[in-house]
Order: structure tokens, then C-alpha cells, then sequence
């Protein structure tokens, strides 16, 4: 074969050319088992993951059999619209409070209101005398503090109060999509079997529902899972990856800064980056312990924020949101400084070689030179350390976050819910409809990593064009 | 000078090469005005032809190391005493191939002067002459070979004596004016006597270099100057 | 600030130290006619335990060109580093003696090494431009050290630096750019004008040209013939033809194996460079050079 070498003397110890050829066969075969293998190995990771998801959107989307108190098309026309082309999403605030007052009795509208009222301007359930004498005593309630209600929150109300639907069964994505007939047998079979109380078949229609969508989104938590949204704990996520973001990334970087660029070797230096690395990977119930001891309880006039305010504070106790974003940012601290901390490392040091024997100094180096080469790197860390913190949920319930609350945040001082928290209650009970709407706040929550990710991704691309 | 380890092994392989063709010039010379001064004291027209032939090659010879010697300083730019020894052979190179020329010059003048009487007397001194360089070759290659400086400053005094035979040699030919034959193989004899004498300056340059490339000083052996030996009352 | 003599500088010393002793050989390297602007006296450079280089007294004359070479491991680039306190930035470094700059002992108590980087610049051996535009390259060393200047003084001042560093003409229409679009000789020079723009004194150089081609290293040597005119330029080659093409004196180091094993670097030689390089004095030199060397 023209391929192979001239013979050279003392060959004795490499293989003959047959036996070469043959050994060759064996090591492509080898070669080709391993890769399959890998293949293999990818593929049940891959199986894996599209399980996950397929799980998920299985629950959020799919039909349902429904029952209303008050069919939505009445209510609407009862105001005066035609259903055909108006629905209850098209009502105005109005309309919507007028179909509370109609409907809610006043012991319960009057609490609705003590709680958030509906009006700047006038009182709709309580009379002006009783509201002023409430709200000018030593403990007034919410409604007399805080802003008006939102669209968004009336019409949760009306659909929890006015309308109330009732899921009495419901199917998954993709069973409705291949075999919607078999529902409809099995909601039938249901009703004469009695197990649907005291429905009866004709009050129930069976229509599509996204359990993900925008009301989900926008509307506020709530015991009825039909009428259930997530805005209070997509809120309260977001304040949380705020304040984690503005406690871990200037003490993280700093940190970083301090141990690659001005540190000397010392054994003390060694021990200090040796427990950062360990402090990584603590698990983050150990954390929520942490914030629990110290943030909540030993902190909590700075928690509260009773020693900001001379008045009341704006929280009764350490259980805010101020608390877990520290505890979260504490959580992410060492990751955000071991990232940084490569970040700067990878900056060649050449550079800062360039820049010292200018007659810079070193921290005038490192902020013009190092640092802007450094940024992406230390930006995407901190990006994934953050939307990792997102997803924690263990340390938001031994710090306080609350399972059930419909109040948004408004500032570090509130009471608060997070995605995870708001999922793994509603996983807890028994209902199968919580178990859609957990589903849904799962692609929420997907969807937001997704978008911290990406973003991550675009940081870097954009930097790293910069740097040839 | 050579360690084991040499790292430039090459390089002073290909110099001791080129050393050793010019001095394989050096040698022939010698032999050269060995012949050339038997040729023209005994008009052997033989002996002069041989020299004749001889310097072809040696011209020859001279190309080839030139040659060599350009392609080294392009492929090795050598420093030091390499440096020096390369500037050193270029101008023995040049120097042996003049001593050739010179040879050749006293081969001519035997063919001239075939069929005129010789003078015994002026046959003498040239012979003389003759016997005086070729040791002031031979030395200044001792010299160079041992790198004995000692031995390169000899060389301006044996350079004397040649010298004054060849400014005596006018007085020679005017001894013999009277016969026109003899005057006129005399006359050309004086050619001889002035190559000889060339020839002896050439040896003193070698020593010369010699000297420049043992102290890496550059100086002109002045026949009054460097050389506190052989101190000759009538030098 | 007036050059003071070898005697004035040991009865300086003497009034806060124990004289050091003068040893003939220090009054060779050290050429008293010229003025020296850079002299270092029994400097020794350790790494922890170990002494890189040993006992080097030289003095670098002011508008000169002078070179170290010598093979790996000598100490050169050791000793280069030294004369700007770069060295103090390598962990465990530690320089014993003294090294004079016009006459003031920089490795004095007191003295900030931020200081003498200003004066005594230095262009490394693989072209290292920040990753900015070729204007901020050049302005930023006079900014950090106070530049007082308007913008458009400091335009003028980027223009003159890469004018002197024989750049100017080829990059006058993009200082917007980066310097990382420049050719790996381009980029040297862009060194070296940012080495010129906080106007030091001494340019020091290690290996400038050894990861340039042969026409972009000709052009810096070049270059470096007409700096001489107003720095004094110290550079540390391997490639001794280069030093032989732009130095005016060559100072030879040598590795040498101490008792306990230890390669430790010193001074073998320091002559006027056709000397050293045609006829050098000791026998250690000829051996570098002619490749003897084992």
C-alpha cells in the first residue's frame, strides 16, 4: 500500500503490517463502541430533561370540565354588553367593583375593603364615619395605608366571588389533544356516578383552558386554584433576585478583587479562599438556618425596619423580604466571588505588567485595565449565581416566606412569596387542580431562568466581540 | 578551544576546512619559489613552466575560498576570535595568491632571459635571496599553526636582510654594464629580485595577521618598531 | 540633578552605611567620563532562597544604548526588571545593594516604586497593548500619572509619542481603533510610544523584537538609534548580532554553579561592543560567542 513507510531495520518491535491492519480493525471498533456509549449516556440525560418538561406543560394546558355559580356570559349581559362580543375581561373597574357590590355580602365586601380599598376617593362597602374612626385608632387596618386595588385584582375577586368556577375534572395536554372524546365520556361516567356532589351534568361545559396565561400571570394568589395567579410571587422573586443582586455583587466583587490583585500569599489568605471554595458548596438549608438565627431574629430591627421609621415599623417581625434577599445573596456570595475570582484570573498578566510600569498604581490598573476585561466573565458568573438563588426554596421557608399571601411586595420590608415557595404549597394539596396551577407556575418559573440565562449569553457574546 | 560541547560545531568544522585550503596555498607557495628561484639561476625553462601550471591551480583555489568564504560570514555572522580568524584568512587568501603571482613573475623572467649569459655573482644572491624567504614562509606558518606571537615578530627581521639584497642589486647590474647581454639578463633579473622581495613582505604580513589574530589588536610590524629582537646594527 | 562621581557616592553611603568596598573591576564597569544615569552597585536579586543573580555593579550611560545578553538563565531579564522595581511585584523577590538613579538609591526606604516607574519605562518582550483604542493606549499612562493638560493637548501629546515611536504616519487616521488591530510589530511601537508619552527618562527593553519578524525587528532597532538621542536605552537580547547592531556597550552574564547547586547569574564582562564582540576580554565571553559555550 503507497501509504505505508519505507522498511527500516529493527522493526522487531512494532507490528508487522498484517498485524497492524488487524489491530487497527480492533481500535476503530473500540473507538466506535465508546462513542456509542457516550451517545447513549447523552441521550438519557436528553430523555431525561424532555420528561421534565414534558410533565410540566402536560398539566398546565388541557381540557377542563367546568362548572360556574354564575355563568360569565349572564353577568355580562346582566350589565347590559352583548356576551357575544364582550367577556368579562372587557369590563371596566367600574363595572367590576358594581358586580362586587351586587354580589358580595357586606360583611365580607367591608373586609375586602379594610384590607385594600377600592376607591381613592370613596368608600364602597364602609361609611365614611366607621373608616375614620377605624383608621385613626392604634392598630388601623391595611386598607386605611395603602393604595387602591388594580384591575387585575378586582377581577380576581369578582371571578373568586361573582362568578366562582368550579373545576370539577380536568386532562392533560396531551391526552386532550389525541383523544378529547375519552374526557368527555369520563366527565359523563363521572356525573352518573355521582362524583361530583351536587352538580349536575348539565351545569358543567367542558372547554379549553390555559392554566398558563396572562390572568395566571397578573392575578394575585388565592385559595380557589381556579382563580389562582402567581403576580405576588413573581414579585416577590424579582424584589428577591434585586436585593440578592445589590448585596452579593459589590461585596463579591470587591472580595474577588481584593484576593486576585492586592492579597499576598499568606496563610491566612489560603484559609480565608479555602472556606470560600467550601462555603460554595453548603447546602442552602444551612443558609435558611443562618437567616433565620441571625437576619430574622438577632437583625430584626434592621429586618423589620423599625430603626428606619420612628413610627411603627413596617413590619412586625424579621420575616421579610429584605431578610431572604440577604440570606440569598449570602447564599450565592461565594459562588459570585470564585467566579469573579476566575474571571480576573484569565485576565493575562501581561496587562497588568503594561500598566504598573507605566507608574500606575495598582488599584488605578485594575479599574482601567484588569476590571473591563474581567466584566464578562464576572457577569455571567454572577448571572448563573443568581438564577441558580431564584430557584431555592428551602432557605425561603425557614426564613419566612409566606405560603399564602396576596398582598405584592412593596418594599424590602414586606411580607413576602416566591415562585418555588408558591409551587411546592400548591403541590401539597390534595386537589388535582393545584396540581395544574403548579405546573403552570413551573414554566413561569422555567421561563425566568430562561430569560437570566439568556441574558448571561448575550452579556458574554457582547463583550468578548470586543476582545479580539 | 574546542569543548565537548560545541555548540557551533559546524561553523568551526567548516572554518578549520577553509584554514586548512588556504594554508594547503601557503605550502605550494613555498615550493613555488623554491622552483622559481632554481629556474632563474640555472635557466631551467622546465622548472619555470611547472610553476607556471602550479599558479593556475593556486588561482584557482583562490576563488574557491573566496567563495567559501562568503557563504560562511552570510550563513554563520560569526563574533570573536571566529571573526577575527575569518577577516584573517580573506587577507592570507588574497596574500597567497599574490605570492603565486609573484612566483610566476620570476618564472617569466627565466623564459626572458633563455639564451643570455648568466651572471654568477647576481645568481648567488638571488639564490640567497631565495634561501631567505623560503624560512620566512616556513615561519610565519610555524607561527600561525603554534599561534606564537613571539615567533610572528620575528618575522620584520628576517625581512632585513632581503630587503638589502634587493637594494643592492642595482649596484649589480651596473657592475655588469659593459656587456650588453649580460646587462640586459641583469636587468630582468632585477624583476626577480624585486618579486623576491614581494614575496618576503607578504611573509611579514602573515605574521601580521598572526599577530592580530592572537591579540585581536591591529598593528603594523614597522622594521624599526614592534620587533625588539634581532636587533641588526644595519638594519 | 548633577551626576555625582564613584568617590562622592561612597562617602554618601559611608555616613549611613559601612563604606562598601571598591574593587578595581567596579571602576572599569563604571565609565567616569560619561555620565552614567542608571548605576547599580553590588546589586544581588534573590527569589526566597534562591540568588539569581550576584553582585552586579554596572553603570548605563546617559544617551546610550547598552545591551545584556547572555544565555538562559543569567539573570539578564532579572537584572532589567530591577532597574525599575518591577522585580518587587514577583512574590518572594528580594534585591540587596543599591541601585543608583542619577545618583538616588532607588531601593531606598521611602521610596515609592510607583515613582520610579514613571521615569524609568519598560517595553516587554510579546507586544502587550491594552484592549483599548490606540489613543486611550498612549493617553492613559499620562492620565494616571496627572496629566494636567486640555484634550487637545493631550491629542498633541499622542500625536508627538507616535511620532518619536515611528508610528504615526500609519496610524493617524484610526486612533479610534484598537490596538489590537495593529501587526505584532505595530504593536511594539505602540509600546513603545505609550512607554514615551509619561516622558521617562530610560527606556528599559526585554527582548523587544524576539516575537516580531526580521523586517518589523529591524524597524525597532532602527527606532531605538534615534530614541538614544533623547533616552538613555537599556535592553536585554539573546540575539547577540542584535546587540552588536545597536548597542554601544554589551555587558556579558554568565550562569554559575555554586556549591550547593544553585545556577546563580553575574556579571563576566561589560565593554564598548566592538570590543566585546570582535575581541572580548575574557575567555568566557569568547566562548558565548563564538559558540563554544557548552
Amino acid at each position: 500500500m503507497s501509504l505505508e513507510a519505507p522498511p527500516r531495520p529493527d522493526q522487531g518491535l512494532f507490528p508487522t503490517d498484517q498485524e497492524y491492519d488487524s489491530l487497527l480493525g480492533r481500535r476503530n471498533r473500540k473507538a466506535q463502541f465508546f462513542k456509542v456509549f457516550c451517545l447513549l449516556m447523552l441521550t438519557i440525560a436528553v430523555v431525561a430533561l424532555a420528561t421534565l418538561l414534558y410533565t410540566i406543560v402536560n398539566d398546565s394546558f388541557g381540557l377542563v370540565a367546568v362548572v360556574n355559580q354564575n355563568d360569565p356570559d349572564d353577568v355580562v349581559a346582566s350589565l347590559g354588553h352583548d356576551p357575544e362580543t364582550t367577556t368579562l375581561n372587557d369590563l371596566s373597574y367600574d363595572e367590576l367593583v358594581g358586580l362586587l357590590e351586587a354580589n358580595v355580602s357586606s360583611g365580607v365586601g367591608r373586609r375586602l375593603e379594610r384590607d385594600q380599598r377600592f376607591y381613592e376617593d370613596r368608600l364602597v362597602f364602609e361609611s365614611d364615619e366607621v373608616w375614620d374612626e377605624i383608621c385613626s385608632s392604634n392598630e388601623p387596618p391595611a386598607g386605611c395605608t395603602r393604595g387602591p386595588r388594580n384591575t387585575a385584582d378586582v377581577f380576581s375577586l369578582v371571578q373568586e366571588r361573582v362568578i366562582v368556577p368550579d373545576v370539577i375534572a380536568s386532562y392533560p395536554l396531551a391526552q386532550s389533544i389525541v383523544n378529547p372524546e375519552a374526557f368527555e365520556q369520563e366527565v359523563a361516567a363521572g356525573f352518573e356516578a355521582g362524583r361530583f356532589g351536587d352538580y349536575t351534568a348539565d351545569q358543567a361545559s367542558i372547554e379549553w383552558r390555559a392554566w398558563f396565561n396572562t390572568t395566571f400571570l397578573l392575578a394575585p394568589a388565592s385559595a380557589t386554584p381556579e382563580i389562582a395567579g402567581i403576580r405576588t410571587a413573581i414579585l416577590g422573586s424579582v424584589w428577591l433576585v434585586v436585593i440578592t443582586v445589590i448585596f452579593a455583587v459589590p461585596v463579591g466583587v470587591g472580595a474577588a478583587i481584593y484576593l486576585v490583585e492586592f492579597a499576598k500569599p499568606s496563610r491566612f489568605n489560603d484559609f480565608v479562599q479555602t472556606n470560600i471554595n467550601n462555603l460554595a458548596g453548603v447546602p442552602s438549608i444551612i443558609y435558611g438556618m443562618l437567616g433565620l438565627a441571625i437576619l430574622v431574629r438577632v437583625l430584626e430591627p434592621f429586618t423589620s425596619g423599625a430603626i428606619f421609621t420612628t413610627g411603627p415599623a413596617p413590619s412586625d417581625n424579621g420575616r421579610t423580604v429584605l431578610s431572604a434577599g440577604i440570606t440569598l445573596g449570602l447564599l450565592t456570595l461565594p459562588v459570585v466571588i470564585i467566579s469573579s475570582q476566575e474571571a480576573l484570573k484569565a485576565v493575562p498578566d501581561s496587562l497588568r505588567q503594561a500598566g504598573l510600569a507605566l507608574g500606575a498604581t495598582r488599584w488605578q490598573t485594575v479599574r482601567s485595565q484588569i476590571l473591563p476585561v474581567a466584566m464578562p466573565g464576572v457577569l455571567t458568573g454572577t448571572i448563573l449565581a443568581v438564577a441558580r438563588a431564584v430557584g431555592e426554596t428551602a432557605p425561603l421557608i425557614l426564613v419566612g416566606a409566606a405560603s399564602f399571601i396576596t398582598a405584592d411586595p412593596t418594599g424590602p420590608f414586606s411580607k413576602f412569596t416566591a415562585l418555588p415557595i408558591q409551587i411546592f404549597q400548591w403541590t401539597s394539596f390534595p386537589q388535582e387542580e393545584f396540581r395544574n396551577i403548579a405546573a403552570a407556575a413551573s414554566i413561569a418559573l422555567l421561563i425566568l431562568l430562561l430569560v437570566l440565562n439568556a441574558f448571561a449569553v448575550i452579556l458574554r457574546n457582547r463583550y468578548s466581540r470586543r476582545i479580539p | 578551544m574546542t569543548s565537548a560541547q560545541d555548540t557551533n560545531l559546524h561553523f568551526h568544522q567548516e572554518l578549520e576546512s577553509l584554514e586548512h585550503t588556504v594554508l594547503g596555498m601557503v605550502n605550494r607557495a613555498e615550493h613555488m619559489v623554491e622552483m622559481a628561484v632554481d629556474s632563474v639561476t640555472t635557466g631551467n625553462l622546465e622548472l619555470a613552466d611547472r610553476v607556471i601550471t602550479i599558479d593556475e591551480d593556486i588561482d584557482k583555489t583562490y576563488f574557491e575560498v573566496h567563495q567559501m568564504w562568503t557563504t560562511l560570514m552570510a550563513r554563520f555572522q560569526p563574533l570573536g576570535s571566529d571573526l577575527r580568524k575569518m577577516s584573517v584568512l580573506l587577507q592570507l587568501n588574497a596574500t597567497f595568491e599574490r605570492m603565486g603571482d609573484q612566483c610566476v613573475n620570476i618564472a617569466r623572467v627565466t623564459q626572458q632571459n633563455d639564451g643570455l649569459p648568466r651572471v654568477e655573482r647576481i645568481c648567488d644572491q638571488i639564490q640567497e635571496m631565495g634561501d631567505l624567504v623560503r624560512p620566512m614562509i616556513r615561519t610565519s606558518i610555524e607561527a600561525y599553526l603554534r599561534q606564537d606571537l613571539d615567533e610572528a615578530r620575528l618575522l620584520p627581521a628576517m625581512d632585513q636582510p632581503v630587503d638589502r639584497l634587493n637594494a643592492n642589486m642595482f649596484k649589480e647590474i651596473v657592475a655588469v654594464a659593459s656587456d650588453p647581454q649580460m646587462l640586459e639578463w641583469a636587468t630582468k633579473i632585477m624583476m626577480a629580485s624585486r618579486a623576491l622581495e614581494r614575496i618576503g613582505d607578504q611573509a611579514v604580513d602573515f605574521a601580521e595577521q598572526t599577530a592580530y589574530l592572537i591579540t585581536g589588536k591591529r598593528a603594523e610590524f614597522v622594521e624599526t618598531g614592534l620587533d625588539k629582537l634581532g636587533d641588526d646594527p644595519d638594519g | 540633578m548633577t551626576e555625582t562621581t564613584t568617590e562622592e557616592i561612597v562617602t554618601q553611603s559611608s555616613d549611613t552605611e559601612p563604606a562598601l568596598e571598591q574593587t578595581p573591576d567596579d571602576r572599569q564597569r563604571v565609565d567616569d567620563d560619561v555620565p552614567n544615569v542608571i548605576r547599580t552597585r553590588a546589586m544581588n536579586v534573590f527569589y526566597g532562597d534562591f540568588r539569581a543573580v550576584a553582585d552586579v555593579s554596572l553603570g548605563f550611560a546617559t544617551n546610550q544604548i547598552s545591551a545584556l545578553i547572555g544565555p538562559s538563565g543569567c539573570g539578564k531579564s532579572t537584572v532589567l526588571r530591577s532597574l525599575n522595581r518591577m522585580n518587587d511585584l514577583i512574590i518572594g523577590a528580594r534585591t540587596e545593594g543599591e541601585v543608583h538613579y542619577h545618583g538616588e538609591n532607588i531601593y531606598a526606604d521611602g521610596i515609592d516604586p510607583v515613582r520610579v516607574r514613571r521615569t524609568i519605562g519598560m517595553v516587554f518582550q510579546k507586544p502587550n497593548p491594552f484592549p483599548k483604542s490606540i489613543h486611550e493606549n498612549i493617553a492613559w499612562g499620562a492620565k494616571v500619572n496627572g496629566f494636567k493638560g486640555s484634550k487637545l493637548e493631550m491629542e498633541d501629546l499622542v500625536e508627538q509619542a507616535l511620532r518619536s515611536a515611528a508610528l504615526w504616519d500609519e496610524v493617524k487616521d484610526k486612533l479610534g481603533e484598537s490596538g489590537y488591530s495593529l501587526s505584532g510589530g505595530q504593536q511594539q511601537r505602540l509600546c513603545i510610544a505609550r512607554a514615551i508619552a509619561t516622558k521617562p527618562d530610560v527606556i528599559l527593553m526585554d527582548e523587544p523584537c524576539s516575537a516580531l519578524d526580521p523586517i518589523a525587528t529591524l524597524r525597532i532597532e532602527e527606532l531605538m538609534l534615534e530614541l538614544k538621542r533623547e533616552y538613555s536605552i537599556i535592553i536585554v537580547t539573546h540575539n547577540m548580532q542584535q546587540a552588536a547592531r545597536v548597542s554601544d556597550k554589551t555587558a556579558f552574564f554568565n550562569v554559575k554553579l555554586s556549591e550547593e547547586g544553585m545556577r546563580t547569574g553575574h556579571m563576566v564582562e561589560y565593554s564598548p561592543t566592538e570590543k566585546l564582540f570582535t575581541s572580548p576580554r575574557e575567555t568566557e565571553t569568547e566562548d558565548y560567542i563564538t559558540g563554544r559555550f557548552g
